[in-house]
């Protein structure tokens, strides 16, 4: 079986290879990119991206769409229907103000409560898990007794708690908010932490001599960002949803501001009378809801390492 | 001989562990129970045994990857026993791993560049980056990857090409001693070969030193020079290749030679095969005396009572240092 | 000899996001019972997915066209009440990871006896003392204690043999084992052929071995199939196989082996490239881009197969010359000698 002659092997590794050899340096696909791809072919995601940002762009430019100020009492229309004519597209409340204007200042403040306390969660838990899950051992178990322990307190005891003691200020809807969604990502992280910590390319950072920060911030959060941010995604509306719940409860942000919640709850009260007032910011939140929903599945799918 | 660049002295890995479900009792794990050896310059030593031998705790601990428990290990003429993390940092340069997962042991999110090229950041950080890139692109070329694929990401490569990265990045600092942990046992027949031909080329062009840890014994023989059969921790046999082949000593080595099957349907048809009974005991509750003696087909009340030493065989027929660790050997090997 | 196992014209598609792809295409064999047969191929060759289209097995997305007679049934055409029927009773397949078909929560015994409870209709005394009895036929110590065991308290040689038993139960006609002793060591990889060698000698029992490793086919089969990218490129008996290799790849195979009896002083045969994506096979012959002797007949044409004698068939464009240089070489080995 003399018959193939032996070929130099370096050739062989490249023959494969060689179809359009020329010297020009191939640009590689990313799994960043890849993700980025198969995130585009999910319609739902594309979808609600794109309402999202309409709703974020009208929430910003609110003052400008609309000729009413959100605060101004206009005492010839108190609790009028949507009216065209006059301007006041959604109506207005029964204090007489344009509830269009109220419902994107309501964004504004609902949106702002989901970012701010999510970045809160994000930079504390990934910071704590990262930490946590790298260490082990002893470290490891004492930090995630602590989570456990503020896992097991009363959330709402411990938000009315503090709105007792410093006053209703939406600066504490942020910090409690942020308090208590960190846990969840700190576990998250850390489990991923775990995970790749026993992965061969780590040991093999160490057998090159790497320090252990570069082997944390070089080769661990990186490859673990994926599900921190589909869960960051899906963290924003539920802190959304909370806020409102806060609000309807009468603890969230005060008059004249308002969010979403404190529409929702002032139109529940008049939802036979002035159906108008529940339905737009009702509306508005729930499809908020869906969008953040659809985009962290679609991030899920699109950042699933199964999939290749 | 000249002076051994690695030399392992009664290296001893052992491992506490938790046995029982609701009260745990803790118990020893001995992935390795005192191996000794010496690693020459360009020598491939290769490491074999069945999973669980401790095969791969001894390259780690070899490494000084992990810590043992006993024992030395002598890095040129230097005890780097117990070294902490730090004063073991510049020592990595001379020593490298390859792993047995090509596609596992390169990170996912850097580019083929930017992961040969970290060994020789991190040692070296105040080479430009031109030049880091030139070393990196010359590196691939040595491996048989061609150099225009440097900004790639290792899953646009298959199995085969993924462990001719983790061997350039292993490679880029010239080292002395390469660990290579099973590095072919997850590829394609038809790619192994490629990998051990590479791996051979590279220990001529760089006299590198290889301790190759494999199970599978048709591939040691190829590339070694001199092979360390290991059982639950314990060396059985070490000795040239030829010699462990063509006359093995110990029952184990026996067996295990014989188990392999020979791509030959002839020779296979009238192959005397030794199948051993049972299964590889527990490393936490090894057997007493000989390791091996539950599975031997030799064992007698010595054997349980006593550990046999490895000893160097002296009779004129013997060639080279034959180290057996087997009561009954002389016994045994008179019979037939 | 009658004929056990009959596949024509078989064929497997996954539908895939990135387009159809063929696992498997046009495959032809037959099997005699009490014979064993060989399956050779890397990774991605297609070589399993054959076997799980004859089960029935196959992923969601997949189809399958041709035909899989097995006792005279159309395999590929039952409905699932029927082939429920033949799985598992006259038809058996052990996989490579044995915890793949083992149920982790259920002891060994029940899973036992519920076959024979279900197929056989036996009383449940009756089958736990066959399923004893199969495990002792495996190889397992202490059968009548360990039935009771759940699989992971046992270890993976073990676990292996309990598959083994399982799918022995019922006495098939044909055992279907993919890459069996893959994941042992080879002491225990040497146990389980044994074993295997034996139930085909004592029980008359035919068997399929897919697998990668040559050396063990050498051992066990009588007819091999070699397969790469998704199409048999050679198929013959193991002497035919092993001592007059006629495709390329298999030539290649064979000696990139590194062989335990071999000549060791050299570099080891390396067949050159990597094996082929079935997703972008490349035009003509699938191997061409790694071959010798590729032609542009080679790079254009899918070569058919050419058939010698009933069992023996090569895919190559450029056999003839392959046949003749075979010869060639076998003469000069003789002046040689």
């Amino acid at each position: 079986m003399s018959l193939l002659a032996k070929p130099n092997d370096r050739m062989a590794a490249v023959l494969d290879q060689q179809q359009n050899v020329d010297m020009e340096e191939v640009a590689g696909r990313s799994l960043w990119q890849d993700a980025r791809i198969r995130l585009m072919r999910n319609k739902a995601a594309v979808v609600s991206m794109v309402i999202l940002a309409m709703i974020t762009m009208m929430a910003i430019f609110a003052p400008w769409l609309s000729s009413h100020p959100f605060d101004e009492v206009y005492w010839d229309f108190i609790q009028v229907a949507p009216n065209v004519a006059e301007g006041f597209w959604f109506g207005t409340d029964e204090n007489g103000r344009d509830l269009f204007v109220r419902t994107l200042y309501g964004a504004r403040v609902s949106l702002m409560v989901g970012l701010v306390a999510t970045t809160v969660s994000l930079i504390i838990g990934v910071t704590y898990g990262a930490f946590a899950g790298y260490m082990g051992g002893r470290v490891d178990n004492l930090m995630m007794r602590f989570v456990d322990i503020l896992y097991s307190l009363p959330f709402m005891f411990f938000v009315i708690i503090l709105m007792v003691i410093f006053g209703r200020h939406i600066f504490l809807i942020f910090v409690a908010l942020g308090a208590v969604e960190w846990l969840t990502m700190a576990r998250i992280v850390r489990g991923q932490t775990m995970a790749i910590k026993k992965k061969e390319f780590i040991e093999a950072a160490h057998a090159s001599g790497v320090s252990t920060a570069r082997i944390i911030f070089r080769h661990i959060v990186p490859n673990i960002l994926g599900p921190v941010i589909v869960y960051m995604t899906l963290t924003i509306p539920q802190v959304i949803l909370t806020e409102s719940f806060l609000s309807f409860l009468g603890l969230g942000v005060q008059e004249p501001l308002t969010s979403w919640g404190v529409l929702i709850s002032e139109g529940a009260k008049v939802m036979e009378s002035a159906p108008w007032m529940l339905a737009f910011p009702a509306t508005f939140l729930a499809v908020t809801l869906f969008c953040f929903n659809f985009i962290g599945d679609g991030l899920r799918d699109a950042l699933d390492p199964k999939d290749r | 001989m000249s002076e051994p660049i690695l030399k392992v002295d009664d290296l001893k890995v052992h491992f506490p562990v938790d046995v029982g479900t609701f009260f745990s009792k803790k118990a020893t794990l001995k992935a390795v129970d005192g191996v000794s050896f010496e690693l020459h310059e360009g020598e491939t030593l290769s490491v074999v045994g069945e999973s669980g031998c401790g095969k791969s705790t001894l390259g780690r601990a070899v490494l000084q990857l992990l810590h043992n428990t006993e024992g030395q290990v002598v890095w040129m003429g230097e005890n780097i026993t117990g070294y902490p993390v730090k004063a073991m940092r510049p020592l990595r340069s001379e020593m490298q791993i390859i792993f047995q997962d090509p596609l596992a042991s390169l990170d996912p999110r850097m580019t083929i560049g930017e992961i040969i090229a970290e060994p020789l950041v991190t040692h070296n950080p105040e080479i430009p980056k031109d030049q880091v890139k030139a070393r990196v692109r010359e590196m691939m070329d040595i491996v048989g990857l061609l150099p225009r694929m440097i900004n790639r990401y290792p899953h646009e490569f298959s199995g085969g090409q993924c462990q001719r990265i983790g061997i350039a990045r292993a490679m880029i600092l010239r080292p002395k001693v390469i660990v290579c942990d099973e590095p072919v046992s997850a590829l394609d027949v038809s790619i192994q070969a490629q990998i051990i031909n590479l791996l051979g080329e590279l220990q001529e062009t760089f006299g590198l030193s290889l301790l190759f840890i494999s199970h599978d014994l048709s591939i040691v023989r190829h590339i070694s020079h001199r092979v360390m059969v290991l059982y639950l921790g314990n060396v059985m046999e070490l000795a040239e290749k030829d010699a462990l082949y063509n006359a093995p000593r110990h029952p184990y080595t026996q067996a295990l030679i014989s188990a392999v099957p020979v791509p030959d349907p002839d020779k296979e048809a009238h192959k005397k095969r030794i199948v051993l009974k049972g299964d590889l005991p527990s490393p936490i509750n090894p057997p007493s005396g000989c390791v091996f003696r539950t599975r031997c087909l030799y064992a007698d009340h010595q054997c349980e009572q006593e550990k046999p030493p490895l000893t160097t065989l002296n009779e004129p027929t013997a060639k080279g240092n034959h180290q057996v660790a087997c009561h009954k050997q002389a016994e045994i090997n008179s019979l037939d | 000899m009658s004929i056990i196992l009959d596949v024509q014209n078989l064929n497997t598609r996954f539908d895939t996001p990135e387009g159809e792809v063929s696992a498997a295409n046009n495959i032809n064999f037959t099997l005699k019972k009490g014979q064993s047969l060989g399956v050779v191929g890397e990774s991605g060759s297609g070589k399993t997915q054959i076997f799980m289209a004859i089960m029935g097995l196959l992923a969601k997305n997949g189809r399958t066209s041709g035909q899989a007679i097995f006792k005279g049934q159309n395999l590929l055409e039952l409905p699932v009440a029927e082939l429920n029927k033949v799985r598992g009773v006259s038809l058996s397949m052990i996989f490579q990871d044995p915890m793949t078909s083992l149920n982790p929560y259920l002891k060994v015994s029940r899973q036992m006896t519920e076959v024979l409870i279900e197929h056989r209709s036996m009383g449940k005394k009756e089958a736990l003392e066959r399923s004893i009895r199969m495990l002792e036929l495996v190889g397992i110590p202490e059968a009548r204690k360990r039935v009771h065991m759940y699989p992971h308290e046992f270890s993976g040689g073990m676990r292996q043999r309990v598959m083994i038993a399982i799918a022995l139960l019922c006495e098939p006609d044909l055992l279907i084992a993919d890459e069996p002793t893959t994941a042992l060591d080879v002491t225990i990889q040497a146990q389980i052929l044994d074993l295997l060698h034996n139930l085909k000698e004592e029980m008359g029992m035919s068997i399929v071995m897919i697998t990668h490793d040559l050396g063990v086919i050498a051992g066990m089969c009588d007819q091999v199939i070699v397969m790469y990218g998704g199409r048999v490129v050679e198929t013959g008996t193991v002497h035919e196989i092993f001592n007059d290799a006629r495709h390329p790849y298999t030539q290649g195979l064979l000696q990139s082996m590194p062989r335990i009896d071999g000549d060791h002083s050299e570099d080891l045969y390396a067949i050159p490239g990597q094996p082929p994506n079935l997703q972008a096979l490349p035009s003509g012959c699938a191997f061409q881009p790694r071959c010798q002797l590729a032609s542009d007949q080679c790079r254009r044409e899918q070569p058919g197969s050419i058939t010698f004698v009933s069992e023996r068939s090569v895919a190559c464009h450029r056999v003839t010359e392959i046949i003749e240089l075979n010869q060639e070489e076998t003469v000069n080995r003789e002046v040689a000698l």
